[in-house]
């Protein structure tokens, strides 16, 4: 039942893209892992509109009978054939036993995901104690679920994608199990993956596509991150999400309005997810007025923009209703002295000790050997030099600097003890940041046409 | 043409690397840091639902507030900077009601209740708390 919530929740999302986006050549490889992702925001957001509908409608039989009506009307395949990639025979042959590659260790995270939920099925700490204890409350708080989540339930201003998520999971199985968070997590870690590899495959072919997903996967942190149920993961897949859809809206000559709302609402769906995700909203959409507005002029710039709020606003809306009504205050911003900000602002222990975990985690975080051959491609392929690749590689890229910017604050800021902060969160940054540091390098190449030889091709039988 | 080709073989080589490193590093963290056995942790927790019976409905937020606001009152103890976290059970011998405290600073609570064993796997951050009505 799990495996069905899940489904419908990915059919549905893919569906509404299929209609939303029904150019003939519609980037599926991308489409997909987002649509269902788009699927579990929207569903999350249905879980807590049942939470004040009257007792005694059978939610999963509704919800069913919705989807089963939404894929029907709105589903809208291609009718075109395919279009013939352009990338040369050898690539696409190397392209494929990558890909075989990738299969297999996706598998093998997978099993290794698996085993670790058999022998420690609640999940790292905070998941027991916080995401899922919140899934709880929202699946078996009654009435009184919104009091129980301000007053019983540690980090009340929270967002509730993830324990929605779970709550909806544990309505389709009728039963609290440990099989919803675990699912779910499984989830999150391929679709991330999925994302990265569908968004670079559509830009720079399979072989890279490959390569990207291979590269955001070969991570120890994202790995453990991944099972311990923690909801950073989820905050990854969204924002990757968005980052990817917004690389190929700027793909073409013309940028597709309809992939800047998918970018605006996964970014809204990275809200409702983290607090975090807020950061990364703000970022890109930043990123995107003045990458589009260089890119495409003012008139079509602005219009890029639009279309990106028009996709953010509903999921924003619904986290700002959640933060004015159900949340409580947030622990990072008591009522404090400027005086005492400032104290903290320009204290330079507190900037060694950031700079000193940023390096512990830039060192174990990434695979090394991975990370190496990765830097080293800008220079063997060389950057894409058009103007909307080398903007959309700037937007990318503004976005994780600013965003990074934002949360070196929050941490000189934190009215925590810094050293409890940056342990406790760190490698989630990290998390948070990785898949969409990919993105940005592989996007940063040039196409495989360009840097094939000419010479190889007609090789070729 | 001959650096052309040199090039492109090496960034063959460099995505070779990629995914050769990158499946490999997947694998290896599968067959050696994976953690097959139980965490600190999950022993903590199975212990605890070992000791506890589940509490059926969780405990509303206003128990909690008044639980947090009763050990606060209480002279021999520190005012709690901490979270409760409930529901945790009712004790399986005794029928009292027991909850959870987090602490993330660190502060000295020492409910002078069992079970201690408990509490040396917990970091000094963790504190099961009796609850009565």
């Amino acid at each position: 039942m799990v495996s069905l919530a899940l489904g419908t929740a990915a059919a549905i999302g893919v569906a509404i893209l299929a209609r939303l986006c029904k150019a003939p050549d519609q980037p599926w490889l991308l489409l997909v892992p987002v649509g269902a992702a788009m699927g579990i925001a929207l569903t999350s957001v249905t879980m807590l509109l049942w939470l004040v509908l009257p007792e005694g409608l059978d939610y999963v039989k509704i919800e069913m009978g919705l989807a089963i009506v939404i894929v029907a009307t709105l589903w809208r395949g291609s009718r075109e054939p395919a279009a013939g990639t352009d990338e040369p025979a050898v690539l696409r042959r190397f392209g494929l036993i990558s890909l075989a590659v990738m299969i297999i260790a996706g598998g093998w995270a997978t099993a290794s995901m698996v085993q670790h939920f058999s022998a420690n099925p609640y999940g790292q700490w905070d998941a027991w104690s916080m995401w899922n204890l919140k899934a709880k409350i929202l699946h078996a708080g009654g009435d009184s679920w919104a009091i129980r989540l301000r007053d019983g339930s540690p980090h009340p201003d929270y967002p509730l994608l993830q324990p929605a998520s779970i709550a909806r999971l544990w309505k389709y199985a009728g039963t609290d199990s440990h099989h919803g968070p675990q699912a779910f997590a499984v989830a999150c870690l391929l679709l991330t993956v999925s994302v990265t590899v569908g968004g670079v495959w559509h830009l720079r072919g399979m072989l890279l596509g490959a390569a990207a997903g291979l590269a955001t996967c070969a991570s120890s942190m994202v790995l453990r991150e991944a099972r311990s149920q923690y909801a950073d993961m989820a905050l990854a897949m969204f924002s990757t999400a968005a980052c990817a859809s917004l690389a190929v809206a700027m793909h073409n000559a013309a940028p597709r309005g309809c992939l800047f709302i998918v970018a605006g609402f996964m970014a809204g769906a990275a809200c409702w997810t983290k607090n975090e995700g807020l950061a990364f909203a703000a970022a890109l959409g930043m990123a995107i007025g003045l990458g589009t507005l260089i890119a495409f002029g003012w008139r079509r710039g602005a219009m890029c923009l639009v279309y990106y709020l028009l996709g953010l606003v509903p999921l924003v809306v619904v986290t700002l209703t959640f933060k004015a009504t159900v949340a409580g205050h947030s622990d990072l911003w008591p009522g404090r002295a400027w005086s005492d900000v400032v104290a903290l602002l320009t204290d330079p222990q507190r900037h060694a000790r950031i700079a000193r975990m940023a390096s512990f985690v830039w060192r174990h975080g990434p695979n090394f050997w991975v990370t190496c051959a990765m830097l080293s491609l800008p220079i063997l392929i060389g950057p894409a030099l058009d103007r909307r690749a080398l903007a959309t590689t700037a937007m990318i890229g503004t976005t994780l600097g600013i965003q990074l910017v934002l949360i070196y604050g929050v941490y000189l800021m934190t009215p925590h003890d810094l050293g409890w902060h940056l342990v406790a969160s760190a490698d989630r940054l990290f998390v948070h940041l990785w898949p969409t540091t990919v993105l940005l390098l592989f996007v940063f190449l040039r196409p495989p046409k360009q840097w094939w030889c000419h010479r190889f091709q007609q090789a070729e039988p | 043409m001959v650096l052309c080709q040199a090039r492109r073989g090496a960034a063959l080589i460099a995505i070779g690397a990629i995914i050769g490193c990158g499946a490999w590093s997947v694998f290896a963290m599968y067959a050696t840091t994976i953690d097959r056995n139980r965490s600190p942790q999950t022993q903590y927790i199975d212990q605890m639902h070992q000791w506890l019976e589940p509490v059926p409905k969780i405990m509303s937020g206003d128990h909690q507030i008044e639980l947090r606001e009763a050990w606060n009152s209480r002279s021999d103890r520190q005012p709690v900077a901490a979270y409760v976290l409930a529901p945790i059970g009712v004790s399986r011998t005794s029928g009292s009601r027991w909850v959870l405290l987090w602490d993330p600073a660190g502060v000295d609570l020492s409910p002078g209740k069992p079970p201690w064993v408990l509490r040396a796997e917990l970091g000094g951050h963790m504190w099961l708390l009796e609850y009565v009505d």
